[in-house]
């Protein structure tokens, strides 16, 4: 962490502005020191530490000890919690020693806190593993033997994923195409159209595609009643324009100038502007989303045939429930097979054309 | 001297002089006759362009027809987004009582959990991630090692993550939010991160700029020397960035191993729709919406300032006092000091990584 903070060193070749340095010493030879880091707030940091500290241990739910004798008293404390607190205060130690400087101290301790945190939340352990094993042997088992013969019955599945992957494709990237020109501000008519957009984009964006694709089972109706692929194209939709926005928006914005003045000058209204200055430079990008978006509808669609939209999710969930995992093995390397598949082709596709 | 007219067309001022059939020629003819080089430019065909189009067309109405979608569907659903967002909404609005605080309190551990699982995730993924970025980046290791590695990492990003928590990790960890289903949905996640996470840093590490390799292999470093102080410094700002990339990528897809079984948000998610409770499912996702754009911002941030640098003050040109430990201000920052970093985006391969 404390690598590059070699302290800006300019030692040397300054001797034509003596007025403005000290004289040439012998320190021009001398690698500058970095800073000593700002004691207090190092102590607040400790105190920080002391904090998270408290916190776990009133969250802790193991209930493992530490006993610490002093002779006359015997202190105890929750074990986990105190390791937390010993690797936090190590660091902080460390993180002075070598001088690293305060907002990078808290950043590490931060981080700590986080892992900590998100450590215990999720009851980190790998101890379990040995004795359950067994758990996991049959299973592996059957995934490395699939049923081979299994993979061409369900092709139908297989073109009605591929189908549902091509259209909320085209025309999420559509949607998102003029959405990321609304929400630009290089290209939209004004800011607060560009803020709008961007709200709302943000909000498509942060729920996520399982999310969508439960709302539009509940609205119109999933596999059960037919309506699955119907479903199923909806949330992909939403789950695509959320990121084609997003990420084209940041290449119109990072967008050569020169022909958007220039356009501008010959007195080009928006829309011509948008059509001749930004498009042809951001179509390579696009295309290249588009892409890589193809190939996360395909992926995407295998998982959320768990919630009931149509495709090679749906059978893949069916063999599950039947425990037939020979069966959602075949499935499973068929998916793989397919998604390498997309992969080489879409990588041949973005060399054709960029 | 030159006599040639003003308005002698496209590339007569790139001609050569020697070229010019004006020079042997009598008073009484135009100075100037035309050649290929003053031709207008003819349009190139579009032909592969309008059957690109038409195929992608065709495809297009194809793939329609391939879904078997019953577009009926699609006239109805106005009224029903109507009819349930209004559900909804009263289910956000309402004052909350002791069952529908109970129900936000709920919403809001399920989504820390989510949070959680997505943070230990990431952190599986990063351990792995970095080591195997360098073994698959071509400058740093050997066509062997590289080409092998290349192939493994295709084979992880191509596995979408349900399949390990399906086949190794929930039976391995036990399902249910208590029962270890977090653990299992944050090791799913661990191990369908570490693909594309190598995939990015070895893409940033072949980035490298090649100057602090020469000259610390000049010095005469070894392999591991020449890691840790020449690319480690360069890469590490990118490296972090993307590292945080992937955990807001990892919050969402938290969410569908929720659905299998392994606890967080989508746990909850399943259940709600389960029993279509309106109010409950309106609130659960007002809570998904506040706690992913907080965690976004804050991510983004500190991929700003890991990418960037702390920010310069005008005129002086003396880095802050706190500039000493940010993880590397990376290759840029300190020769633009003093100017605005706020246009920059964040470099090109992470930004690949947001969607996913």
């Amino acid at each position: 962490m404390a690598t590059a903070s070699a302290a800006p060193s300019t030692p040397t070749e300054d001797h034509r502005s003596p007025e403005s340095h000290a004289p040439a010493i012998p320190v021009a030879t001398a690698r500058p020191e970095a800073p000593r880091p700002s004691g207090l707030v190092y102590l607040g940091l400790v105190g920080l530490a002391v904090l998270a500290f408290i916190f776990f241990w009133a969250t802790r739910d193991s209930g493992s000890v530490l006993l610490i004798p002093l002779g006359f008293v015997t202190l105890w404390a929750p074990l986990y919690p105190v390791i937390g607190l010993a690797v936090m205060l190590l660091t902080l130690a460390l993180c002075f020693k070598a001088k690293v400087g305060t907002m990078g101290a808290f950043g590490v301790l931060a981080f700590i806190i986080m892992s900590y945190w998100a450590g215990s939340t999720v009851n980190f352990t790998l101890l379990e593993i040995p004795s359950r094993w067994s758990n996991v042997e049959p299973r592996l088992m059957a995934f490395l033997d699939p049923n081979w013969s299994y993979i061409w019955t369900v092709r139908d599945q297989w073109l009605i994923t591929m189908s549902m992957a091509v259209v909320a494709t085209l025309v999420g990237c559509a949607i998102g195409l003029v959405l990321a020109m609304f929400a630009s501000p290089v290209s939209s008519p004004n800011k607060g159209v560009s803020q709008a957009i961007k709200a709302v984009n943000s909000v498509v964006r942060s729920i996520p595609d399982v999310g969508w694709a439960l709302l539009f089972v509940a609205f119109i109706g999933g596999t059960a009643h037919g309506l699955g692929p119907m479903a199923g194209v909806l949330a992909l939709l939403m789950f695509n324009i959320g990121i084609v926005a997003k990420l084209l928006s940041e290449t119109i914005d990072s967008v050569n100038p020169g022909p958007v003045e220039a356009a501008d000058a010959a007195g080009a209204n928006l829309t011509q502007r948008n059509r001749l200055a930004i498009l042809p430079q951001v179509l390579p990008g696009f295309v290249s989303y588009g892409l890589y978006v193809f190939e996360l509808n395909i992926r995407a669609s295998a998982a959320l045939g768990i919630v009931g939209v149509g495709g090679i999710g749906s059978a893949m969930m069916l063999q599950l429930n039947r425990f037939a995992f020979e069966n959602v093995a075949a499935i499973l390397i068929a998916l793989i097979v397919v998604v390498l598949l997309v992969d080489m082709f879409s990588m041949y596709i973005r060399r054709k054309l960029l | 001297m030159n006599k040639r007219p003003i308005n002698a067309g496209p590339g007569s001022a790139s001609r050569p002089e020697h070229q010019q059939p004006a020079q042997n020629s009598e008073p009484g003819q135009p100075r100037f006759a035309p050649d290929a080089l003053d031709r207008r430019p003819v349009r190139p065909s579009r032909l592969g362009y309008n059957a690109g189009m038409l195929a992608v067309g065709i495809i297009f109405i194809a793939a329609i027809y391939g879904t078997g979608m019953d577009a009926r569907a699609l006239l109805d659903l106005p009224a029903s987004i109507i009819r349930y967002g209004q559900l909804m909404a009263a289910g956000v609005f309402q004052i909350p009582d002791e069952t529908v605080a109970g129900y936000w309190s709920q919403s809001f551990d399920a989504m820390f959990e989510s949070v959680a699982i997505a943070w230990v995730g990431t952190m599986v993924g990063a351990l792995f991630s970095l080591p195997l970025g360098f073994m698959a980046a071509r400058n740093m290791s050997p066509l062997p090692v590289y080409v092998v590695v290349r192939f493994i990492l295709s084979v992880i990003r191509a596995v979408p993550e349900i399949i390990f928590a399906i086949a190794i990790m929930l039976p391995l960890f036990g399902f249910g939010s208590g029962g270890g289903g977090a653990l299992a949905g944050a090791m799913a996640l661990g191990i369908s991160s570490i693909g594309t996470l190598s995939k990015l840093i070895s893409e940033a590490i072949e980035a490298v700029d090649g100057g602090p390799l020469e000259s610390s292999r000049a010095s005469g470093s070894n392999h591991l020397q020449l890691i840790r102080w020449a690319v480690l410094p360069q890469v590490m700002p990118e490296v972090i960035a993307i590292w945080l990339y992937r955990f807001e990528v990892n919050i969402r897809a938290s969410a569908i191993l929720g659905v299998l079984g392994a606890g967080g948000i989508g746990s909850l998610l399943s259940t709600v729709f389960g029993a279509r409770d309106w109010d409950r499912i309106g609130i659960v996702l007002v809570v998904i919406i506040l706690v992913t754009m907080v965690v976004d911002q804050i991510s983004a941030f500190i991929r700003h300032r890991v990418i960037h640098g702390p920010t310069v003050r005008h005129g002086g040109g003396e880095p802050q006092e706190d500039d000493g430990g940010a993880p590397g201000p990376g290759p840029g920052p300190a020769s633009q000091a003093g100017t605005s970093v706020e246009k920059d985006p964040a470099p090109k391969s992470t930004r690949a990584a947001a969607g996913l």
